[in-house]
């Protein structure tokens, strides 16, 4: 009971330690990239710990108060490195400020080679409505 | 912008070509990826290399990948007038907004007005 008790407390620590950890470099590093994995490890080893702590106390424990602080903190926890993991998550999806392009802005000159290796450039355009996409890569 | 989105692009060529448009993507990567991945992916519209980033810098959408590690171009369209002008732009704030047939087709026709 008493270990029980325990895990469950560190559980909850591991997942505020984890998220106090995670969130300021968030914003820097995309999901699961070298730097932020271990914060994440963290805290979903500290959401499995609480659970596990809480439900074994749930199992063995006889005092009604422990169960009900222990299950408020339990799920405290959870919706805590729910929420710490999919804030970051998201995060990681933002790009930075684009700059404004208003409409009439003239399209800026270039020279490319295209799947042929054949140089072309923008102003074989001219006279055309055209749809420009930039993509991240063909990788 | 991912391969299946340009995908969808190239559903949309052949009503382009009758308004008297094109279709033009642009990436960071090689010629000869480029050209594997249009092939695999069927686009008959133009795919070109910017492994310089030469273009994307024009446009101001040198994008640095943490996760990929690369310098690339953050995703976006434009529409463009016959004279080159912009006339309409579809920039995303984030990976989770992607180019759909609906944005196309309502940007392609602002490049009528």
């Amino acid at each position: 009971m008493g270990f029980s008790v325990l895990l469950a407390l560190l559980g909850t620590l591991l997942v505020f330690g984890g998220a106090f950890l995670l969130l300021p470099v968030a914003p820097e590093l995309p999901v699961l990239s070298a730097g932020d994995f271990p914060r994440y490890v963290m805290i979903g080893l500290g959401m499995g710990w609480s659970l596990l702590g809480t439900l074994q106390v749930f199992r063995l424990g006889r005092g009604k108060a422990a169960k009900v602080l222990l299950g408020l903190l339990l799920v405290f926890t959870q919706v805590a490195g729910a929420g710490a993991i999919w804030w970051a998550a998201d995060y990681s999806f933002r790009l930075p400020a684009a700059i404004e392009t208003p409409a009439g802005t003239p399209m800026p000159t270039f020279e490319l080679k295209d799947t042929q290796g054949k140089l072309v450039s923008s102003e074989s355009f001219r006279g055309k409505r055209v749809v420009l996409v930039f993509f991240r890569g063909p990788w | 912008m991912c391969v299946h989105e340009l995908q969808v692009l190239q559903t949309k060529l052949a009503d382009f070509e009758k308004a008297g448009g094109t279709a033009v993507a642009i990436s960071s990567g090689s010629v000869e990826d480029s050209a594997a991945m249009a092939e695999s992916a069927g686009l008959k519209f133009t795919v070109l290399s910017d492994p310089e980033l030469k273009a994307i810098d024009a446009w101001g959408l040198r994008h640095s990948d943490t996760l990929m590690s690369k310098e690339m171009s953050r995703p976006a369209a434009f529409f463009l007038r016959a004279d080159g002008s912009v006339a309409d732009s579809f920039q995303p704030e984030s990976y989770r907004y992607t180019l759909t047939e609906e944005v196309i087709t309502a940007g392609f026709a602002k490049t009528a007005e």
